[in-house]
């Protein structure tokens, strides 16, 4: 006997604007922006990123913003703030 | 009622029982163990049982944008096994996960690993046939066992909060398959959950993102102190020992030892508890734990807020008594009871609770 049966996802629930971020053309000079995400030793790993970036292509780090809560979604006027920030690209980071 | 734009549950048709259970399987719809198939029938019955519109949103999950509607829930229902009768609590439990203090984004992802705890108090735990008294924490109760799982199985299915893709703990928890239990009314010298949260002639629950279950067990305790020392050490122990919130569960055995001196309140013993459940300031050193004497990593630091009297050297579980949720469940026999720490180790989830709307009777 033929059984029909619900799906218990919701099909048409999708995240709005995931596209990517256009790919940078260089990493010269380029002005980077910090997000740690709050955890244990993220902004040591973070920092320690971002001084590759500049020993290798130089540039220099001009924002380092801080979730500061790795547990919580990121606060709303934080994501407003990277959305807006004059940087080439932004690194971000879990440590613990 | 707030209601989804969203469309409702899309149908497929399988041949048989056996090929619905195995469909679920490779659409990857289950928590590893089978499901019942949520058929149109079982799932239409599940929602005329709450009277409510199957598109009412009664869960969402702030990070991934993902909300749960009635009647996405009721499929989930019908596949962990609940019977329609079991669906108000799954309603309510969802409405208190969704609670922005409850921070349903974290524990369901951390590596911490959440077991999502729903205690229910009140009539309908009889009503529906819960277990309140031996294996409280599983298994062998349908409605105990349902319940719980439903909620898994949405956080999986409607969340898409799927074991190392979104859910990233490192070891999982049992409780991830399921984790509700009722609370012992009978064998309780003390007011009920309910009662103590202002609702003595409704049903409520309270949900909770717990860690690792502790079994407490000191049958040489013959005092309300010995008793309650015991569960204050393990409460203390250095993996435990954060500014989180508790759940304690106490035997019937052990109520019975703590009340025989009706001085000792439900309010007193949870002052004994917080009190009690504290380690100095060396133990922390000795495995490396930050104190207040350390200097850059302030976010571990235990400050001493919930202290008094100056003890600056003692690190206390919580911030007050008013953290410890405190119950009574479990067997007659056995002085076996129970230490649930929270899945945070600080305030990054505050437990909640909900009023269980009961189904309409004609």
């Amino acid at each position: 006997m033929v059984i029909e049966m619900y799906t218990p996802v919701i099909d048409d629930q999708r995240v709005e604007n995931v596209s990517m971020a256009p790919r940078l053309s260089t990493l010269k000079n380029s002005r980077i922006g910090l997000l740690s995400n709050g955890k244990h030793n993220a902004d040591v790993l973070i920092r320690m990123t971002a001084d590759l970036f500049t020993e290798e292509h130089g540039g220099e780090v001009v924002l380092e913003l801080n979730k500061g809560n790795a547990s919580r979604p990121c606060p709303d006027d934080l994501v407003d703030t990277v959305v807006k920030a004059d940087v080439d690209f932004m690194i971000t980071a879990v440590g613990d | 009622m707030a209601t989804s734009k969203e469309s409702r549950q899309t149908t497929i048709h399988v041949d048989d029982v056996s090929s619905a259970i195995e469909y679920c399987y490779e659409a990857g719809w289950t928590d590893g163990l089978p499901v019942v198939p949520p058929t149109v029938e079982l799932v239409d019955a599940m929602l005329e049982a709450v009277q409510m519109d199957p598109l009412t949103v009664i869960g969402e999950h702030v990070t991934t944008r993902r909300s749960c509607t009635a009647h996405a829930a009721a499929v989930n229902a019908v596949m962990a096994g609940c019977l329609p009768a079991h669906f108000p609590i799954v309603i309510a439990a969802m409405r208190a996960m969704s609670k922005t203090g409850f921070n349903y984004h974290g524990s369901t992802a951390s590596t911490g690993g959440s077991g999502h705890l729903i205690v229910v108090s009140g009539p309908i735990t009889d009503e529906i046939g819960m277990n309140a008294t031996g294996n409280l924490f599983g298994s062998g109760n349908r409605a105990n066992a349902a319940i719980g799982r439903t909620i898994r199985l949405i956080h999986l299915n409607v969340f898409h909060m799927q074991p190392n893709v979104t859910d990233k703990s490192t070891q999982g928890n049992p409780g991830k398959y399921s984790l509700c239990v009722a609370e012992r009314s009978d064998k309780n010298p003390w007011p009920l959950l309910n009662e103590e949260l202002g609702h003595p002639d409704e049903s409520i629950l309270v949900v909770f993102a717990a860690g690792g279950f502790h079994n407490v067990e000191n049958h040489f305790a013959a005092t309300p102190e010995q008793a309650l020392l015991t569960i204050a050490d393990s409460m203390s122990c250095l993996d435990s020992l954060t500014h989180g919130q508790s759940v304690v569960v106490l035997s019937p055995e052990t109520a019975e030892i703590v009340a025989a001196d009706i001085s000792w309140t439900k309010s007193r013993v949870r002052n004994f508890l917080f009190e009690n459940a504290y380690r100095e300031n060396d133990a922390l050193q000795r495995i490396g734990r930050p104190t207040d004497t350390d200097d850059d990593r302030s976010k571990y630091k235990f400050s001493n807020d919930g202290l008094k009297d100056g003890l600056t050297e003692r690190y206390h579980r919580g911030l007050s008594a008013d953290d410890i949720l405190l119950f009574v469940g479990g067997g007659d026999a056995g002085a076996h009871s129970s230490f649930l720490p929270s899945w945070s180790r600080g305030r990054n989830s505050i437990m909640q609770s909900e009023v269980i709307k009961p189904i309409k009777k004609d």
